[in-house]
Parts: C-alpha cells; structure tokens; sequence
C-alpha cells in the first residue's frame, strides 16, 4: 500500500514536471516566440548605408565642370591593447605596404596609408579578415574644373549624412539631382561581426545622382556670371 | 524475390528494415546535396549583388581604371562593399518587424 503511494506520489511529480516543461515549451516556442526573435535579431542584425556617387556638371559641349573621385584609405579604427597582437599587425602591415606613420584621424582613428592602389586591396584582404579594427574605406573628392574663373560658378560641396552635399554655385542649384539616394542593405553578423552566408538582403538600391548638362559652354556661362 | 520469399520470418525483416534504412540513407544524401548546391547558388548570387552594388562607384573613373576596380569588386565584393559603407548600426528593436 504504502508502495503504491509513493508511485503515485511520484508519477504525479513526473507529471507536473513535465507540465511545466511543455508550458515553457510553449510559452518559448509559440507565445513569446516573434518578442525573442526580434530581440535576437536586434542582436545579429545591422544595418548598412551606401552613399550614392554625386552627378557630374558638364557644360553643352561636354566639358566636366565637376565630377566625384574616389579613393580608398586603410584605416586602423581601433589600436590594438596587447603588445603581441599590435606587433603583429605592424610587422604584416610593414611588409605588404612597407614603412607607414599611423595619423590620427577624428573620432580617434588613425589613417595608415591613403590612396591604396587596386593591386594592394588583393593582397590586404587576408590581414583585413584577420584583423578587425584594420578597414578599408571609400574617401570621395569631388573635383572641379582647374580655372579659378570658374570656382565660385560652380560652387562647393561638403559631407552630409548620407554623401555630398551642394552648399553654393551649381552645386547648390542642381544639389536635389546631383545628390541621388544612397542605398541600405540589412544583414546578420556573428560575435566577430563577421558577415554570416546567405544573410544578406539589399534594403534599398543606390539611385546614383544624375549628370547635370548645362545649356551653355564655359564662355557663356562666365559671361553670364558677370 | 524468391530468396527473399524463402528466409524465415526474421531475417525478412530484418532485411525489409535494412532496406528501409538504406532507402532513407540515399534520400538524407539528395536532400543535403540539394541544400548544398541552393546554398552555393545563393552565395553566388549574394557575391554578384555585392560587386554590382560596388560598381556604381565607379562611374566617373577612366574606362581603363573601371576596369581594374571592377576586377578587385568581383575578386574582393564584400571587402569593397564594407569599404563603402557608410554607417553600420544596430537596427533598433522598435524598427524590427514582426
């Protein structure tokens, strides 16, 4: 009897036991299920913006008045702490591009070499895996015609949120169609802030800014500045 | 069939359950092939995206120069891609959709 009891006693433990399991189960799995998704997504997920190239400004003859370089910069957003780890990356760094100075940079980065070359991102790629706070970056000029006539016609731009910015002369004028949209894409990255495979979705598409073609040579429009 | 016919009851079953195990083991194998080669695909396509997204850089480069960058862009997309990037956040909780 007693015997019998305790198998009671027990199977109904078991069976409350089990009840909790399959409530939490379910709580986890099908009540709270999109909150914890979302909060995990919060965690992998970023986003990314993509500049959009300016447009350039040509006269009716196709003269460029003002056209966008890029150029791509190494940078070191962050100095490594330990001894080992920076030596390291020093002594890589010095072999690939030979002797370098690091220059400090706003927001606390240091510049290590500008302008790399097409043959050197090849051969940076490994070190710039291996290495997180190594980075290449895009850098845009945006050049103008070299007649100082021409400067203030033209006008100037500078570094908005989103990509370059007219703030006078044509730049200005025709900013809204030189501009263009920049671009966003959305994927999930690991604990290294590595990108995970197939992760990847373009958000938005880069809309580049249009060409400005004006309806006057260089001639007419000096004269039509004075 | 008539070998088969002529074991006794165990054997054929055991032999009917081995063959259901095999039978399984050749449809796992297709399944993962399958995902393997979608996967593949998939990367492939991810790497296209990413090149022609960087490409549109170069738009006011010299014919010679887009051509060099364009080969580094398709060698090298996500290290271009990153490279011009812009901002890189977190996205909020509250902009998450359900």
């Amino acid at each position: 009897m007693d015997y019998q009891n305790r198998a009671k006693k027990l199977l109904f433990f078991f069976g409350l036991w089990g009840a909790v399991l399959a409530s939490s189960l379910f709580y986890y799995t099908v009540y709270a299920r999109d909150k914890y998704m979302r909060k995990g997504d919060e965690i992998s997920l970023r986003r990314g913006i993509i500049p959009a190239l300016r447009g350039q400004i040509l006269d009716k003859n196709g003269v460029k008045l003002a056209w966008s370089e890029i150029h791509y910069d190494l940078i070191l957003t962050k100095v490594p702490k330990f001894y080992l780890q920076k030596s390291s990356l020093f002594s890589k760094l010095k072999t690939l591009i030979g002797g370098f100075k690091l220059k400090e940079q706003p927001g606390g980065e240091s510049l290590i070499m500008r302008d790399i070359q097409p043959e050197l991102v090849k051969e940076l790629e490994p070190l710039v895996k291996q290495y997180r706070d190594l980075t290449i970056r895009l850098r845009t000029e945006r050049r103008h015609l070299d007649d100082p006539a021409y400067t203030k016609i033209i006008g100037d731009v500078k570094m908005g949120d989103s990509g370059l910015d007219g703030i006078s002369g044509l730049e200005y004028k025709y900013n809204d169609e030189l501009k263009g949209k920049a671009g966003s894409y959305v994927v999930m990255v690991d604990s290294q802030q590595k990108w995970i495979p197939g992760k990847w979705t373009l958000e938005r598409k880069v809309q580049p800014g249009t060409d400005i073609i004006l309806d006057k040579d260089l001639s007419q429009l000096l004269e039509s500045s004075k | 069939m008539v070998k088969l016919l002529a074991l006794d009851s165990n054997s054929r079953l055991i032999t009917c359950v081995g063959s259901l195990l095999l039978l399984l083991l050749v449809v796992g194998a297709g399944e993962i092939s399958d995902n393997l080669q979608e996967r593949v695909q998939q990367r492939q396509l991810e790497r296209a995206e990413w090149a022609k997204v960087t490409t549109q850089m170069f738009g006011h480069m010299s014919m010679e120069k887009q051509t060099v960058w364009s080969d580094i862009a398709d060698e090298n997309p996500q290290l271009l891609l990153k490279a011009c990037t812009v901002k890189f956040k977190r996205i909020p909780y509250s902009s998450l959709s359900n």
